[in-house]
């Protein structure tokens, strides 16, 4: 997940006492997953470790800094690699520390190499997961099982994220995919003969919660 | 055209990324391939031991059936019914050869107790000496069984765990056991997989933890819910109670579980105790299924839970194994936990927690050193021993893995990590889970045997070695079974054979063993810690009431000492606080030493 590189000027900053309650929507996202993540780990230690989700966040951010220096010639905003650091912190599930560099380094490279017309066109830290699950399935795997499995945390990330997304007008892609979603999974278990909660568990987890919220709605591609 | 240039290298880097994960895996297939390729001769002179399986040879045919449990869990019945195959060394009948206990988990089925007959056979004698029909209906059946001599009359005492009505069988001088459940007080049903003779209190009598699993109010043959599965994948806090049986004597245990601190309801499957700080009293290591382990540290009255305090307890996994060792030979105890393991989908991996340099006793802190050691990727590991196989002065490590082998070809994975995802409401009830169908989960796996090189290192070489099973293995036990100073493994396979690999070491590597006797102390020496000191290093080992996952080793102590050893002593410390050093031991012997008056 991260917001596409952002090379267009941000939106002008609200005058008077809007300016400090009113947030620039770029911040949005990753305040918000800085959020998930700090109360995730504090609550339920869903973190490897620390260290291993600081290391992706330097390493993505590092190599963007470097890329946008290279071919965009300034100093790319690091939000959206802050983003895809922090999101491989999350998803990325491995014993071993290279897997997080490795992974960081992928996401960032993926956006300047896979272009078309000038946008990437694929999610990086997605990819960068993506292409680790199938090049070395031995050492890492993705998040699967978290925040308890409880229903709190699932309806604060629901509401608080519809909001995010509806603020950043990408709600519409989210909306689509659940009710696709949940169709498909009624229509998986009719024909499989498996219990339909069997097949809409995996939407009511944390993991797929990241995924509609900020993977999907990403980049500006699928607009 | 510098945009160009620039361009172009960074998709040669970018791709270049793409391929270092696969170099790396083709080289340590490649180094994997050499270890595994070598003959008898070959990997005797490499490793200085080899496996040989010869179960039926030794007269053992044994084959675990798994139980068949309320029709309403029928479609998920490989999941629910996965567990019970365990395996017990004991020498019964105190004639000096060790024995093996090893339980069935069908009702009807037959427990067995294989005498060691001296001459390389074995034979059942568990019919004979009424421990073999325990599993009849509306009793349950056996998930487990651990010895100790609770009433120090020199024999060893038989406790049966089982999901149903928990059994203590007296020991009447090897001729016969009596069941003295109700006189002990034990209570109508525990669904445990797990249990451990230890004495916390230091009175000199062998009390008994039992670690839930499901809930002891369920039936699983008659069930009213089919709400009976984990709340959580990781964070599961519905399992079965623990009780602490205190011994008070004359045959009468007192349950003081929640007095002495101990209320967890985690879902309990291995649990191993040890004298972690120094303080004369065993600390109690539990890892539980869908959750944290946890670390009690025991003042000899009361139990404390210091898992997150000391590093054990924060990232919750799938423990299923807890076994102590002292892997670097610095008179300190690693713990090994195995967890789940597979590829692309979901990578634990098993923990190997070290004690932090300059951290002792109440301070003592872990960290997962496992990675770093080579013992973190099994499979789905279930039991792992320490012991030196190869008698080279160090440690090795022995896991078992596989959890359910059915059909090669379809797999369980995607349906099992679907639910385990979600909602508790969806993961807790056992209606909402796909059906099996004949899919296997982690199955046909191989195990590992793995060598420790003493500086950190730890090399798999079962292959190499003959480990070559992929039965879905659940249970390790270690014992000298034919008294020639050498470890042989017995592994305990759910819904498999019994599998006895003899072990054959390069003569060259010396050995030492002690089998220990308390008088003030309870009589079996469980918690007694011996320290040998030899060619300026140390090792220390305790007499355990039961470790790894549903097994419970030798008695006696086995040390490997390598080549030329020259030992300075060995120091006992006595559970009862006594300390005996004897200068300079044999190597090459068995010791049997008695607790001084």
């Amino acid at each position: 997940m991260s917001q596409t590189a952002h090379l267009t000027p941000p939106p002008a900053a609200p005058a008077g006492w809007k300016h400090f309650v009113s947030l620039d929507n770029r911040y949005i996202a990753p305040i918000f997953i800085t959020c998930i993540l700090l109360v995730g780990h504090l609550s339920f230690g869903i973190l490897e470790s620390y260290q291993r989700t600081l290391l992706a966040i330097v390493v993505s951010i590092g190599t963007e800094l470097l890329l946008g220096r290279i071919f965009f010639h300034k100093w790319v905003h690091p939000a959206s690699a802050y983003i895809s650091g922090i999101s491989v912190g999350i998803l990325l599930r491995s014993p071993a520390f290279w897997p997080y560099a490795l992974c960081a380094a992928i996401s960032i490279m993926s956006k300047y190499v896979l272009r078309i017309k000038g946008r990437h066109i694929w999610n990086p830290s997605n990819f960068g997961i993506s292409a680790m699950l199938f090049l070395v399935p031995e050492t890492v795997a993705s998040l699967s099982i978290q925040w308890g499995n409880y229903l709190l945390p699932m309806l604060v990330i629901w509401v608080l994220g519809s909001v995010i997304i509806w603020r950043l007008r990408r709600f519409h892609i989210t909306f689509t995919y659940v009710v696709s979603f949940i169709a498909f999974a009624f229509l998986r278990s009719w024909i499989m003969g498996s219990p339909w909660q069997s097949e809409i568990a995996p939407i009511t987890g944390p993991m797929y919660q990241l995924f509609i919220f900020f993977m999907i709605t990403d980049p500006k591609t699928t607009v | 055209m510098n945009n160009r240039v620039a361009k172009a290298t960074l998709a040669v880097i970018f791709i270049a990324l793409l391929a270092t994960p696969l170099v790396l895996k083709r080289l340590s297939a490649r180094r994997a391939a050499e270890r595994s390729s070598a003959d008898v001769k070959t990997t005797m002179a490499r490793h200085g031991f080899y496996l040989q399986e010869v179960s039926q040879a030794a007269g053992i045919r044994f084959i675990h059936e798994a139980p068949a449990l309320d029709p309403k869990l029928e479609p998920i019945m490989p999941e629910v019914a996965s567990m019970g195959a365990s395996v017990s060394i004991v020498d019964f009948d105190r004639d000096g050869w060790s024995d093996i206990y090893v339980v069935n988990s069908a009702i009807g089925t037959k427990n067995a107790l294989y005498r060691n007959l001296g001459d390389g056979t074995f034979k059942d004698v568990a019919p004979e000496l009424g421990v073999a029909d325990v599993n009849q209906a509306g009793t349950g059946v056996s998930t487990g069984a651990v010895w100790g001599d609770y009433d120090n009359d020199g024999y060893e005492d038989l406790f049966l765990i089982k999901w149903g009505r928990p059994e203590l069988y007296h020991n009447d001088g090897g001729h016969g056991f009596t069941r003295v459940s109700e006189q002990a007080g034990l209570p109508r049903w525990i669904n445990a997989n797990t249990a451990i003779w230890f004495d916390y209190d230091g009175d000199g009598l062998l009390d008994l933890f039992v670690g839930g699993y499901y809930d002891e109010s369920i039936d699983l043959w008659h069930l009213t819910t089919t709400r009976i599965m984990p709340e959580s994948f990781e964070y599961a806090k519905n399992g079965g109670r623990k009780y602490l049986f205190h011994n008070l004597g004359h045959g009468k245990f007192e349950e003081v579980a929640e007095k002495v601190g101990i209320n967890s309801r985690r879902w309990a499957l291995a649990a191993a105790a040890a004298d972690l700080r120094g303080s004369g009293y065993p600390d109690l290591f539990v890892a539980n299924d869908y959750g944290v382990s946890e670390l009690y540290f025991n003042d000899g009255k009361r139990f404390h839970e210091v898992g997150e305090q000391t590093g054990v307890g924060f990232a919750p996994k799938s423990g299923m194994n807890a076994a102590f060792g002292d892997i670097l030979n610095q008179g300190r105890y690693s713990v090994y936990v195995s967890n789940i393991s597979e590829d692309g989908i979901l990578i634990q991996g098993n923990n190997l927690w070290v004690p932090k340099q300059g951290t002792s006793g109440d301070a003592i802190k872990y960290e997962n050193l496992a990675r770093d050691f080579g013992v973190e990727l099994g499979g789905w590991s279930f039991g792992a021993q320490f012991g030196d196989l190869n008698n080279d002065g160090t440690l090795d490590l022995y896991l078992t893995n596989g959890y359910i082998s059915l059909d090669r070809n379809r797999s369980y994975w995607y349906d099992f990590s679907k639910v385990a995802g979600g909602n508790t409401t969806i993961i807790g009830d056992a209606r909402n889970w796909p059906a099996f169908e004949g899919r296997s989960l982690s199955g046909y796996q191989s195990k590992r045997l793995w060598l420790n090189d003493g500086a950190g290192k730890f090399v798999d070489v079962a292959q190499a070695v003959g480990v070559n099973d992929t039965y879905d293995g659940r249970a390790v036990a270690f014992a000298d079974l034919w008294n020639r100073g050498v470890l042989d493994v017995v592994v305990a396979n759910q819904k498999g054979p019994l599998l006895v690999y003899k072990n054959t070491v390069t003569p060259e590597n010396e050995w030492i063993e002690f089998e220990l006797e308390g008088t003030t102390s309870n009589r079996s020496a469980i918690g007694a810690q011996v320290t040998l000191y030899w060619n300026g290093q140390q090792q220390v080992q305790e007499v355990s009431g039961g470790s790894g996952f549903a097994a419970e080793n030798q008695r006696r102590l086995h040390f490997g000492l390598g080549k030329y050893p020259q030992i300075e002593k060995v120091v006992i410390r006595w559970p009862s606080g006594k300390l005996q050093a004897i200068d300079k031991p044999a190597a090459g012997q068995l010791h049997k030493i008695k607790e001084p008056a």
